[in-house]
């Protein structure tokens, strides 16, 4: 299929969170935002125009706010609105809620303003960043009017639609399109002009827009108190405005069909014009099903259609009934939302009611009463497919239809599913799709999103892609469904056939399941460094029989090579884009290899033209290299299995685990999950990823044992042992030991292990291993995986048998830590993360008795994202207990869970007092006088009483079982970062700070909102560019420890680990000793601050040389001792913050794009290290009364 | 007036208290030399008229910090005596270490043993260094003091 070239035409290729914000910036003046996934790009797209000065409709620059919270922006946008200046904002989920108090506010006070809401699940037994409709829900009783976009040119006409009905009803609206389905796919649209938008505003209700604005130049209050004799009354005048939404709403939809051709009705009907089955629903899932619908219709003669709800507050029930065919006679109403305990889900009561006032009311303009069903489907991105939308058919067609069913899942616990055909799908007419395998580091993304530009600039065809991602941050598998055709592309869901399918990964195959999806004879292209002779048998069973079965065409090309000869060391994408153009004939290669160059050109031109011409080499050596393979008849290799789990793993992690890594999670049944969101830990040593292509290999001769490369691994996949040296009698060949030296070291033995399949390959530890041979190598280098892993794999089984010799529990040296076994291992965490090390920390000094309570943000989603969990525990089964709750209310849920140890602490030291006569007096008395420091021989006496108190009688002896175990005191930490800390959750920060209570909190400071992409908050410094400080930051960062250190009560410290080990790990400490609340701020150098991570803890390092990073601490303890309350742990600046600064993308980009701004604000940042460095030092010598030297003879 | 420092550092803190040292002596108007010991010839120590402050750390069990591993190993197989050398060691560790401050304890006892004249007993600052530091700080300006006659 060679396309025809595009004509001049308004169609543009957008995903549908810019369509959306393209239309809220141009008919807005002022806008706050706040991220969350998935609508934050939304707000940091309005951010960058302002930024750059783009106008909206009045060619005027709307100017952006970014607040502490969503609460905030409600808040805000309360406020601009009274004040009489147009304002939106976007948001999703948890967002959502926390905007509900002002939208009541709003609604009740007629306030017109627009929130566009990329529609997703609201966390309940877990969190999930993805799509479904119960944060709009639970918005329904606000008063806010609902308009719902089923797909990426709705979203943008509906918003538009919003805006101006807004105005003209006066009544706000929330316009939602779901979550990453609509939000995030790319779509060929109608682009909506200046001139549409324009005409669509009722400039009088403008003008009295303005005129309704709070100023003191025609004086009115707002907001009263109203008593019984007043609220009822005042509350029930705003319904004339609600009676007339729904005509405005038509009437402004009518208006823009007329300018744009487009148009829209509150009730859409799809289908049969004589339906008898109808399914009623909004979303993008109304697509699958109305094209489902007519492909049915069409090829078997049924009689389906579909409803979709557009305005779905205020509903209107005439309008409702009008959109339904008189010849229905069952319905079924699908809600992608669960409200456990109602009557029905909200959509489903609400086609209910309106049916009985049809009948009742308005006539019985339908001639029967139709049967009604409802279900849920789509719950957190499930997928909904076609063939779903054919099993609420048949179920709808079955004698007896199931009613609040399910489908997409198994439940097999309440039998509410719907069983569907997986063979089941349609095809999409004129179009083509594509499928490509990718990693989240290696590009394949972008090039594709390229490729679709591409195709849709160049020809007339529409498209449409889509990306999935898992859930890791480096190393995560990347699919990347493309599909362009003649028609509009209308097919929400995954490819199910595709054309053509490439895996940019050689490890992929065999692993990921790539070829279920190829069409028959589909092209399968394989990125492999493997001969082309040699290609076929490298190929498992099941690959080679897939390949033979669907007569594929398979193509192969070494990428790697290619790459590597033209300089371009391991960036593949170009180069199987090129592929990808070469073996589809959708443009003339020679077309899309000269467009792909353009683009190179605009990519990379900033990085100048060697890099461009690099690239241009590589596109132009591709097809030289790309080998068809000639396919045999018959599988060449026996069937094997993939051993996804080990034999000896528990049952959960075979039953469950396994599934989730083998990509089958979908097909679990209900029955196969723990409830109530409790999930077990330890399961993330299973996982094996083998994501390094290298790995750090250990040289036993030159290592000092200085254990530096473990304590800075962000994975824990350094470890170091001391062992006797008799263990190595069985140790199998290769494995690498030395004698120990240290203190004891006769007959001792050390090894250092590298888990090879857990490294990332962040290269940190070789970057700072301290110890180099003659040679110049380091006693840890990296070396290629491949040759040495099942080597490694044999010296690890080995090195994990060996019996370590005990260390004294008491220390803990920047040494000896890392002999302790790490309880936060091979976590999903970025490669090279510097966070990562500060919790391992904790696992290793309070692991046993660990109870965190982790705000939302990167920390829970690489401390708890499925499918595996890094906390594990010891050999005695004790280990890290963690828990999310949500972003903003960590400190308060943290405080929660210390109070609630400490009662059953409490209430275990005094029943163990009441019954100390029952138990035995001496040894009661014993226990209570046992240090705090001495958790061991606590456990031992624990173990004691519980033998004795199983043979008490009674109730108090049964109630101090039930606690027992708690006579250890719990150490609750608090975790997060620093847009929890500084922003949404800082005034429960404050207040948990200040009550006292004895929680640890530790900030982990990446001074940015990492986990939605790098977001500015409070704690971003001046002079760095930031997503949200797209003109780089003005004002300072805030100062969290100076704040803390003014209530005088609370243990206050700021650390950088590859700074000052000993002092984090003396902070720690201190922090967890202190019977008060202690805050500590550690420094996490990020990826979002444009830096090689390999380097983390140098830039940590630099940060404190040049007073960026103070060191320091505040221990109220020792007001009563000789030691000062504050001290530096820090010396005086020994480079200007420049040197620190000017290594950093964040703060370099400012002076590539705005160097004078960067030249200012640098000066900026110099003067504030100044100041705050004279003010500590003040502080520090204000505590050292002896710090005078009058009497040392100098004067 | 002028004295030399003579750091061994492997994490910069023995260099920080150099620096702060070199502060302290700016003030007072004593002129002063900061070497890094890792690129120090120790052989010229025969030749320093001044008074030496060497600050050392303590690494991997009683080792030298790893950067001067080879200067270290120099001056403790010296021979040649240093009867005109006059010093002072202000050792670093970390007493949670079995080897306290051995680094610093064993440059101390070979200065001496190749007869050089201590001019201040060792001091050994364990992790609260960046305050016991101010202690010694006095010692050893008073003693300085001593040595240049600006005793009051
Ligand atoms: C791996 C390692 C080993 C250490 N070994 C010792 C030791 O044996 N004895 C000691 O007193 N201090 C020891 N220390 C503590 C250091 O001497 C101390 O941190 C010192 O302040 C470092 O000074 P520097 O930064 O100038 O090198 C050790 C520290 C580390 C990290």
């Amino acid at each position: 299929m060679i396309a025809t070239p595009a004509a001049e035409s308004p169609r543009i290729t957008r995903d549908g969170n810019e369509a959306v914000a393209s239309v809220a910036y141009r008919m807005s003046e002022l806008i706050s935002i706040y991220p969350i996934t998935p609508s934050t790009s939304m707000a940091e797209l309005c951010d960058e125009w302002s930024a750059q000065g783009k106008p909206n409709l009045w060619d005027e620059i709307p100017q952006v706010s970014q607040m502490q919270s969503e609460g905030g922006v409600a808040g805000t946008m309360h406020g601009i609105t009274m004040g009489g200046t147009l304002s939106t904002t976007f948001t999703a989920s948890q967002g959502l809620l926390l905007m509900i108090p002002n939208m009541y506010k709003l609604a009740g006070e007629l306030t017109p303003n627009v929130i566009h809401v990329s529609a997703r699940a609201i966390a309940t037994n877990a969190l999930s960043i993805f799509g479904d409709h119960s944060d709009v829900m639970a918005c329904r009783q606000t008063g806010y009017a609902m308009l719902a976009s089923n797909s990426v040119q709705e979203a943008q006409d509906l918003a538009a639609i919003s805006h101006a009905a807004t105005l003209s009803s006066r009544v706000p609206f929330l316009h939602f399109f779901d979550g990453f389905r609509t939000s995030h796919e790319i779509n060929s649209l109608d682009y909506v002009s200046n001139e549409t938008l324009l005409d669509l505003i009722d400039d009088k209700a403008l003008d009295e827009y303005y005129q309704r604005a709070l100023t003191p130049d025609a004086p009115t209050v707002r907001g009263t108190a109203q008593n019984p004799d007043t609220y009822f009354q005042a509350r029930e005048a705003v319904n004339s405005f609600y009676k007339e939404v729904p005509t405005i709403v038509q009437a402004t939809m009518d208006r823009f069909a007329e300018k744009t051709g487009r148009s829209y009705k509150l009730f859409d009907y799809y289908g049969h014009p004589e339906a008898e089955k109808v399914i009623v629903m909004m979303g993008s899932g109304v697509e699958t099903a109305a094209e489902t619908a007519a492909w049915l219709n069409q090829n078997q003669g049924t009689k389906y259609g579909i409803v979709a709800v557009r305005l779905y507050r205020p509903f209107n029930t005439k309008a409702f009934i009008h959109s339904l065919p008189k010849t229905v006679k069952s319905i079924a109403v699908l809600d992608r939302t669960k409200e456990p305990g109602s009557i029905g889900e909200p959509l489903y009561l609400d086609v209910t009611f309106a049916l009985r006032k049809a009948s009742r009311c308005l006539n019985n303009c339908l001639p029967h009463d139709p049967e009604l069903i409802g279900g849920r489907y789509g719950i957190g991105s499930k997928e909904f497919t076609p063939a779903m939308v054919k099993a609420v058919f048949d179920n709808l067609e079955s004698e007896t239809p199931k009613d609040h069913f399910t489908v997409g899942i198994r439940d097999d616990v309440t039998n509410q599913s719907l069983d569907w055909d997986k063979s089941f799908t349609i095809q999409i007419a004129n179009a083509q799709s594509a499928l490509f395998f990718g990693l989240g580091s290696d590009g394949t993304v972008g090039a594709n999103k390229n490729t679709i530009k591409i195709i849709g600039e160049a020809t007339d065809l529409y498209t449409q892609a889509y990306f999935v991602y898992d859930s890791k941050k480096s190393g995560g598998l990347t699919t990347s469904h493309l599909r362009f055709g003649a028609d509009p592309i209308k097919a929400p869901y995954l490819i199910e056939e595709s054309d053509f399918v490439g895996c940019h990964q050689p490890q992929f195959v065999g692993r990921v399941d790539m070829l279920s999806k190829i069409a028959q004879g589909g092209t399968f292209l394989i990125n492999t460094s493997t001969d082309a002779d040699e290609v076929w048998h490298s190929l498992p069973h099941d690959v080679q029989e897939a390949i033979i079965e669907k007569q594929l065409k398979l193509h192969v090309i070494d990428a790697y090579k290619v790459a590597g000869e033209s300089g371009m060391g391991r960036r593949i994408n170009t180069i199987m884009q090129v592929c990808y153009f070469a073996l589809s004939d959708v443009l003339p290669t020679e077309d899309a290899i000269s467009r792909i160059k353009t683009s190179i050109e605009k990519t990379y031109g900033r990085k100048g033209p060697k890099i461009v011409a690099m690239n241009c080499a590589a596109v132009d050596a591709a097809l030289a290299f790309l080998k068809q393979i000639k396919i045999p008849e018959k599988p060449t290799n026996a069937p094997a299995s993939i051993e996804w789990i080990p034999d000896s793993a528990p049952d959960f992690v075979k039953r469950v685990t396994g599934p989730l890594l083998a990509g089958q999670g979908d097909l679990l049944p209900v029955s196969a999950f723990p409830i109530g969101g409790v999930w077990p830990s330890s399961t993330s040593q299973y996982e094996k990823r083998s994501i390094a292509s290298a790995i750090p290999v250990w040289d036993a001769e030159t290592c000092t044992q200085c254990n530096k490369c473990s304590l800075f691994c962000p994975h824990a996949a350094i470890r170091p042992k001391i062992y006797c040296e008799s263990e190595l009698e069985n140790a199998p060949q290769g494995f690498k030991s030395t004698a120990y030296n240290g203190p004891g070291a006769e007959d001792k033995a050390f090894t250092i292990q590298v888990y090879p399949q857990d490294c990332t390959g962040c290269n940190a530890c070789v970057e700072l291993c301290p110890a180099t041979n003659a040679d110049g190598r380091r006693a840890i280098e990296m070396e290629q995986l491949a040759p040495i892993l099942d080597q490694e794999k044999e010296s690890l089984a080995f090195f994990q048998e060996i019996a370590e010799q005990t260390i004294d529990p008491t220390i803990a040296t920047a040494k000896s830590i890392a002999l302790r076994q790490p309880l936060f291992e091979f976590s999903g965490a970025c490669s090279g993360c510097t966070q990562t090390p500060y919790i391992r920390l904790l696992s290793q000094l309070f692991g046993d008795r660990l109870l965190i309570a982790n705000a939302t943000g990167c920390s829970s989603i690489y401390g708890g994202n499925l499918p595996t969990t890094p906390y594990c525990s010891d050999a005695n089964g004790r280990g890290p207990a963690w828990a999310n709750s949500l972003f903003e209310d960590n400190a308060e849920f943290g405080l929660g869970l210390h109070l609630s140890s400490k009662w059953r602490s409490e209430t275990a030291r005094t029943l163990l007092q009441n019954l100390d006569q029952d138990i035995g007096p001496e040894e009661v008395t014993d226990f209570l006088s046992i240090p705090s420091k001495d958790i061991d021989k606590k456990r031992k006496a624990i173990e004691t009483f519980r033998t004795r108190l199983q043979k008490i009688k009674g109730s108090k002896s049964t109630r101090l079982l039930q606690h027992l175990d708690y006579l250890v005191e719990k150490s609750t930490w608090i975790v997060g970062g620093d847009g929890w800390a500084y922003d949404i959750g800082f005034g429960g920060l404050d207040h948990v700070l200040a009550t006292g209570a004895n929680v640890n909190v530790l900030v982990l400071d990446t001074e940015v909102y990492s986990n939605t992409g790098g977001q500015s908050s409070k704690a971003t410094p001046t002079g760095a560019q930031a997503k949200f400080a797209a003109k780089g930051k003005e004002l300072p960062k805030k100062d969290l420890g100076q704040i803390a250190m003014s209530y005088g009560g609370i243990y206050v410290a700021q650390i950088a680990f590859g700074a000052n080990e000993q002092q984090t790990l003396d902070v720690l400490r201190e922090a967890e000793s202190y019977q008060g609340p202690s805050l500590v701020i550690g420094y996490g150098p990020c990826l979002a601050h444009g830096i090689d991570l390999s380097h983390g803890p140098a830039r940590q390092k630099s940060a404190v040389d040049s007073g960026y990073w103070p060191l320091y601490r505040f221990d109220p303890r020792n007001a009563d001792s000789d030691l000062p309350v504050f001290r530096l742990d820090s010396f005086a600046p020994s480079i200007p913050v420049a040197d620190f600064m000017l290594n950093e993308n964040r703060f370099r980009s400012l002076e590539r794009s705005n160097p004078e701004r960067a030249s200012l604000l640098l000066e900026r940042a110099q003067a504030q290290v100044d100041s705050r460095w004279a003010r500590l030092e003040a502080m520090a010598a204000a505590g050292l009364e002896d710090d005078d030297d009058e009497d040392d003879g100098w004067g | 007036m002028k004295i030399t420092v003579i750091y061994g550092t492997e994490t910069g803190n023995c260099k920080g208290l150099a620096a702060k040292v070199a502060k302290k002596a700016a003030k007072n108007g004593v002129d002063i030399d900061v070497i890094d010991l890792a690129t120090y010839d120790i052989d010229q120590l025969a030749s320093l008229e001044e008074p030496l402050l060497i600050i050392i750390s303590t690494w991997d069990d009683g080792a030298p910090p790893p950067k001067c591993e080879a200067t270290f190993n120099k001056l403790m197989e010296r021979e040649e005596p240093l009867p005109d050398l006059r010093y002072t060691v202000l050792a670093l560790g970390d007493t949670e270490y079995p080897l306290f401050c051995e680094c610093g304890r064993k440059i101390d006892a070979q200065l001496a043993e190749l007869g050089a004249t201590r001019l201040l007993e060792r001091t050994d600052l364990g992790a609260e260094f960046m305050v016991t530091y101010i202690g010694w700080s006095k010692r050893f300006w008073k003693m300085l003091a001593g040595v240049f006659g600006k005793a009051a």
